[in-house]
């Protein structure tokens, strides 16, 4: 059992290193110089793709928001029961400029 | 999806706030007018209704469609992310901005540009009207931005 354990055991000692070659490999690896960052991208909008897309599928695809008006309505509701919203026009007609 | 509603006194139950004051509405990215139609019907008519897309065949439709007032509506050919809302409207002349559908199509990079530029036509102090939706899916994958179909 000794001498398992003994074949496991490894120890280091600072002078076991050789510290110049060590050195000499990683100094340059420290001491390089950032690379600088690299320019973004030129992101560009490609709307090539929507026009053909609404060529090829004219206005059959999307269908109308209908919903639009059940949420305006329903908002209009939620903004009537809270007096800190409703109604913002009233407590600042200033703000609605025509 | 996410919803932020901020404001909407543009309804017709709130005509009688709005009498006598033409209000602007600009709804980016309008298509073919899916969005845009049925606001006109649920808002007062002294509400104008503005519209831009990317795409010139979806601007025809909207203008060819049977409920389109040109008194009351006008649509733009217009791609936000490149040319400034300013040459379409005037500077702070817009009261009301829809977003629908519109954010999760364009690049994260160009997302706050294109904000800047909607916000230039928009008027001080006004209240805002701000709705939008995006797909989270939509931000995990930026090729899915050049993919209408995706969205």
């Amino acid at each position: 059992m000794e001498k398992a354990a003994d074949e496991k055991t490894v120890e280091y000692y600072s002078s076991d290193i050789d510290w110049e070659e060590l050195r000499k490999v990683y100094e340059p690896i420290i001491n390089k110089p950032e690379e600088p960052k690299t320019e973004k991208k030129d992101v560009k909008f490609d709307s090539s793709a929507w026009e053909e897309f609404y060529r090829n599928n004219q206005d059959g695809f999307f269908k109308n928001r209908n919903y639009l008006q059940v949420v305006l309505e329903e908002v209009a509701k939620t903004c009537a029961n809270n007096r800190n919203i409703y109604p913002l026009s009233q407590i600042s007609p200033k703000n609605l400029r025509g | 999806m996410q919803i932020i509603v901020i404001y909407t006194p543009c309804l017709k139950s709130h005509q009688k706030i709005l009498e006598d004051k033409v209000f602007r509405l600009i709804e980016c990215g309008c298509g073919a007018g899916n969005s845009l139609y049925p606001l006109k019907n649920a808002t007062p008519s002294n509400l104008h209704l503005y519209g831009f897309d990317v795409s010139k065949t979806a601007v025809e439709l909207v203008k060819k469609h049977e409920e389109f007032d040109s008194n009351r509506m006008n649509a733009w050919e217009l791609d936000a992310t490149k040319t400034d809302l300013k040459t379409i409207v005037e500077t702070e002349s817009i009261n009301f901005c829809t977003m629908i559908f519109f954010l999760n199509a364009i690049p994260p990079e160009l997302m706050l540009p294109t904000l800047e530029n909607v916000r230039s036509v928009m008027q001080k102090g006004s209240f805002k009207f701000s709705f939008s939706e995006t797909y989270r899916l939509s931000f995990r994958r930026s090729s899915l931005f050049q993919r209408p179909w995706a969205i």
